[in-house]
């Protein structure tokens, strides 16, 4: 009958579409909905991908599913579809994950809850099985790794367990499909209400709490006669847990435990819910103080109790050889430091040298033919030539100049990052780097987020959701520009060449400009421990929270897969960003060189405006004005310098005012800079404002996207160019003072 | 009511200190030693609780990053914790009968 009312209700479901949407997930039509939910490195996307046949990325190192996952397949006629959750330990909403994970359980009520448990840690898995099964009783435990059990002589009873929890438990191994099948019809069965579950539920807390939940649960009750854990509530509010606080308040509670009610019902009256909330603050007031230990410590023990009773262990067998060898080697205090540094090495060089030749067939198919092909159209058509310089020589080459830079070094950099992270190196390097930023004052999971920004800086900022702890996630997030960015190894690439490579006999020139190019990289990583420090001492001020991280077992990374996901999650979503952003910068570029006042361009009035800040600080009114419109996306610095080179020196090769271009050679580079005035000192000063400047427009969305906060975003933006103009208004006094 | 009051000792509040208790960041590198209480408040020690740092589990130390960091094998899975981290952990040896359960 469940199912029944499920497939034929269409305005019933409204309510509830509407709060799955405000959860992130895609409207479409399903049958039934299953939550996937369980600890890091358990299976989990393993799982998921054996559900819905996706190749998913899996997570092995805690909190990487950090983009929930959702999918589709159908199951005896029905649509079912299946949303993972972030991998977390708990549903205490203490970091992002946990609060996405339990918000999920809760107000998107899924018609079915499966989590997956490792076999091997059963106990330290029941933990979030119990806070589960104390929000919602619609529940399936999928017993994972069995096989890895059986190695390690852990046996465990599925029926004992079964009998314990109240709710189906499956035995299985992902990996080989084994139990898929059960999971389905069990979870199908649950999800349509053919199997009733009893969910074990805590019993008895301390004298004080018990008396307090048994107080607030009637008027919860009286309230919302609908809740389907009255107890579990009440002890929420009696915690003031502010999401259930929330939902008490907009009457959204009362809703929860309808799953095929045929018609929403009306919120209680306002009086009411606020009744409910009076009643919990009151009732707070008389809790000792330790009242959450307390209750912390039950679900442990109780967890305790379940996994003695369902599992014997024999003598466990920790670790395997294999992996202590490679740990031997990778987090050796000889070893480590060097083959960290060389892995990364190997990284960047596979990203620049292998970029270069996509990137140049991008630019001859998007640029040289595509823009032309284009100009021919619209010459054909007529078009006026205002209307045909502003769409293609402004906004589509600013889009074509980003696209043919940035995708192919992403389309590199974030596979084999994520082959890395796969592997189970990455969480390696978190632990050999975290000495150093514990003396900073930051998280040792920043490495990562660090690593992450040498690719793209939004890309590094959205990945500092690993970080549980607010402030040290605002600190990774502010100091995350700090790493050069693809965007602009380009630019430190070609000025060294140009400028400092050529100091050096010539057979010497690529290695002196190569050593140029990773010292600005160091100097980076100093500024980011140096500012990560200062900012931990002052706004940001706090103890660095103490530092564990599972080191998961390495696994052989899935190649295939890999490039799929990485391609998708990551390169798309930060190139289409990085897009949308280029198009309004290579407007306004136009506009600016081709809009007169007085017989000079616009361009040229900032210019000659920027000029003596510019030389203040080593460089010229050019470079300040292509910093400025180049703000969407760094790609496109150079391109702008060297049209505003020939727009304002009035030298020839240019391709017209407000046309981006680059020349074939750098020797032809050089000389067009040179003539219009640059020097060695132009030119450190560019490398060293291109480290230290704004992060791109991109970036500094995705930053006010993460924290929500204007004024983080502000500090995040301001303090390296503040930092930039220091060092650069430094480095051309001391310079002029000594070349004096 | 048994059991609340064996597991009140999971979190001391306060550190009991002097010679009688051995912390883990004392303990060799390839000894195991029982947890016995965890020295920290409970925010901070609940991560540690979730990652399966629960009293009464067996630990043993497998390897010293190269800052002095401890990594600890526990369930059958490493961990890698903060020195400070360690030196609030509060084990004991344990002989070899109780360790044949």
């Amino acid at each position: 009958m469940a199912s029944l009312a499920l497939d034929s209700c269409g305005s019933c479901a409204q309510h509830r579409t509407q709060s799955l949407v405000r959860l992130g997930l895609s409207p479409d039509k399903w049958d039934y909905l299953v939550a996937l939910a369980g600890n890091p490195n358990v299976g989990k996307s393993t799982v998921f991908n054996e559900l819905t046949g996706l190749r998913q990325h899996t997570g092995n190192w805690p909190g990487k599913t950090v983009v929930r996952a959702e999918g589709a397949f159908g199951h005896e006629g029905q649509r079912v579809k299946v949303v993972d959750l972030p991998g977390t330990y708990s549903l205490q909403a203490g970091s992002e994950d946990e609060e996405v994970a339990r918000d999920f359980v809760l107000f998107g009520r899924p018609d079915v809850t499966v989590v997956v448990v490792d076999a091997t840690r059963l106990e330290r898995n029941l933990n979030l099985v119990l806070q589960i099964l104390e929000i919602t009783d619609r529940v399936v435990v999928y017993l994972n790794l069995m096989d890895e059990a059986r190695r390690h002589g852990i046996a465990v009873d599925p029926g004992k367990l079964e009998k314990e929890l109240g709710v189906p438990v499956v035995p299985g191994t992902a990996r080989e499909g084994i139990g898929i099948p059960e999971l389905l019809a069990a979870a199908h069965d649950v999800a349509l209400g053919k199997r009733d579950t009893k969910p074990f539920r805590l019993a008895q807390h301390a004298p004080d709490v018990e008396h307090a939940i048994e107080r607030l649960v009637p008027v919860v009750e009286e309230v919302f006669p609908e809740v389907p854990n009255s107890r579990w509530v009440a002890l929420r509010l009696l915690n003031a847990d502010e999401a259930v606080q929330e939902a008490v308040t907009s009457g959204e509670l009362g809703q929860l435990g309808r799953h095929d009610s045929v018609t929403e019902m009306d919120p209680p009256p306002e009086y009411a819910r606020q009744k409910v909330l009076d009643a919990a603050t009151r009732l707070r007031w008389e809790l000792p103080p330790d009242f959450h230990d307390l209750v912390t410590e039950h679900v442990y023990s109780a967890a305790e109790t379940i996994a003695n009773a369902a599992q014997k262990r024999g003598l466990a067998k920790a670790g395997f050889a294999f992996d202590r060898k490679l740990d031997d080697l990778l987090t050796s205090r000889i070893f480590g430091f060097p083959l960290m540094l060389m892995i990364l090495a190997v990284v960047f060089w596979l990203t620049i040298e292998g970029a270069n030749v996509p990137s140049a067939m991008l630019a001859t198919l998007l640029i040289d033919n595509g823009h032309t092909w284009l100009k021919g159209i619209a010459a054909a058509m007529s078009i006026p030539w205002w209307l045909d310089g502003f769409l293609l020589d402004g906004v589509y080459l600013a889009t074509a100049w980003v696209i043919s830079v940035m995708l192919p070094p992403m389309a590199i950099f974030f596979p084999l990052f994520t082959l890395l992270e796969d592997f189970g190196y990455l969480p390696r390097v978190a632990f050999n780097l975290d000495s150093m930023f514990k003396k900073a004052g930051a998280h040792g999971k920043q490495a990562l987020t660090m690593c992450m920004g040498f690719g793209c800086n939004a890309a590094g900022v959205v990945a500092t959701r690993v970080i549980d702890s607010p402030r040290e996630r605002l600190i990774a997030i502010i100091t995350n520009n700090f790493s050069l960015c693809n965007g602009r190894w380009p630019t430190q690439i070609l000025i060294a060449t140009i400028f400092i490579g050529a100091l050096a006999p010539s057979q010497l020139g690529g290695l002196v400009s190569a050593a140029a190019v990773v010292g600005i990289a160091l100097l980076g990583i100093v500024m980011m421990f140096v500012s990560s420090w200062l900012l931990s001492r002052t706004v940001l001020r706090g103890e660095a929270t103490s530092f564990s991280l599972e080191l998961p077992p390495y696994r052989p990374p899935r190649i295939l897969q890999t490039l799929y996901t990485s391609l998708i999650d990551r390169t798309m979503i930060v190139l289409w960003r990085a897009v949308v952003f280029a198009i309004p910068a290579g407007a306004v570029i136009w506009l600016v060189s081709n809009i007169t006042v007085g017989g000079v361009s616009l361009a040229q009035h900032a210019v000659s405006w920027l000029d003596p800040f510019g030389l203040l600080l080593g460089m010229n009114g050019v470079i300040l004005l292509a910093y400025v419109v180049a703000i969407p996306a760094n790609e496109i610095v150079i391109p702008t310098v060297l049209m505003l080179t020939v727009l304002t020196s009035g030298g020839d090769g240019g391709a017209g005012a407000g046309v981006m271009f680059e020349l074939d050679s750098v020797a032809a580079t050089g000389d067009l800079l040179r003539a219009g005035g640059w020097t060695l000192l132009t030119a450190v000063s560019l490398m060293l404002f291109s480290l230290l400047h704004n992060p791109c427009s991109t970036t500094i969305y995705t930053i006010y996207k993460e924290t929500r906060s204007a004024r983080w975003t502000t500090v995040a933006t301001m303090l390296p160019v503040v930092l930039g103009v220091v060092v650069c208004f430094l480095v051309a006094q001391v310079w002029r003072l000594l070349a004096a | 009511m048994d059991s609340m009051a064996r597991a009140l000792p999971v979190v001391k509040s306060a550190p009991t200190g002097g010679l009688g208790s051995l912390r883990l960041g004392d303990i060799p590198l390839r000894q195991e030693v029982e947890l016995v209480s965890i020295d920290l408040p409970l925010e901070l020690a609940e991560p540690l609780l979730e990652r399966g740092l629960l009293p009464g589990c067996r630990i043993c130390p497998v390897r010293i990053s190269p800052s002095g960091d401890p990594i600890v094998s526990i369930d059958g899975s490493l961990l890698a914790l903060r020195r400070e981290t360690a030196d609030c952990l509060c084990v004991r040896i344990l002989s070899h009968l109780q360790d044949a359960d």
